[in-house]
């Protein structure tokens, strides 16, 4: 099936998830090639078995699952995988943090032909991607930044600094901001 | 030896051709619509072969997002701001 129907079921089964990663870095960036479609999920089971299903009807098999706490009920990561498929991965992210759950709230809906995909913001995906911070996400951050300010867009840096003072990466925002301030 | 002014001419050279096309990248995204750029980064998935190498750069990528998981137990995170 294509990745464009796969997103239609995905979002007729649920309003409870948004894009990160390498697609909400293709929207809000110059575009790299992508293989794998992660989403941010919400910490319910309901939302969590809706997406499955779909998933799962569209030969996608579950590969891990992973919870850091054994206590937790939901898992943290659910890796679906289907090599026949043009996207031959996705990656559930459960939301089990106020940062991701504004994230969701706050998502942007993008248009991609038909379809409305909720895309989590550019300030979202910068905090995302500090705090993953290996090199990608670092060059991530950066054309990200550039490109939005490039548009003439403001970005949140109180949003930015806010969040990643939450996940006791401040440092990380506060480099990243002034390495840009040098650069403007 | 070193490098000679001509060798380090050369390099500057490629260093602002890179710069200019990166600042080039980052105009045409600006000006693109965000669902033109997430179309653009599934074609050009499409064209890589599904190697063992590009899943393992698949399944690297969840291992990232673990990070986050890690971080939420150790610093006590939850839904609560």
């Amino acid at each position: 099936m294509s990745t464009e129907s796969l997103l239609a079921r995905l979002l007729a089964a649920s309003d409870g998830f948004a894009l990160i990663g390498a697609w909400a870095r293709n929207a809000w960036a110059p575009p790299r090639a992508t293989t794998d479609l992660d989403l941010v999920v919400r910490a319910d089971a309901k939302t969590l078995a809706d997406l499955a299903t779909v998933l799962e009807h569209e030969s996608y098999r579950a590969v891990r699952r992973q919870r850091v706490a054994a206590s937790d009920a939901l898992p943290d990561i659910e890796i679906y995988r289907a090599e026949d498929e043009d996207l031959c991965q996705v990656d559930l992210l459960i939301a089990k943090t106020a940062f991701e759950v504004q994230a969701l709230d706050r998502a942007l809906s993008v248009e991609l032909h038909e379809l409305r995909l909720p895309v989590v913001t550019p300030e979202d995906l910068v905090v995302y991607k500090l705090l993953a911070n290996r090199g990608r996400d670092q060059d991530d951050v950066r054309a990200v930044v550039r490109t939005q300010l490039r548009a003439g867009r403001t970005l949140d840096w109180d949003h930015i600094v806010k969040w990643s003072s939450y996940w006791g990466i401040e440092e990380r925002a506060a480099a990243l901001q002034r390495e840009l301030t040098r650069g403007a | 030896m070193r490098a000679s002014a001509s060798d380090r001419e050369h390099f500057e050279e490629i260093a602002r051709a890179t710069e200019a096309q990166e600042t080039d990248s980052y105009a045409r995204a600006a000006a693109c619509p965000p669902g033109a750029g997430m179309l653009v980064g599934l074609r050009l998935g499409l064209l890589l072969p599904k190697s063992p190498a590009i899943m393992a750069e698949d399944d690297a990528r969840a291992d990232g997002q673990m990070e986050l998981a890690r971080r939420r137990l150790a610093l006590g995170l939850g839904l609560e701001v």
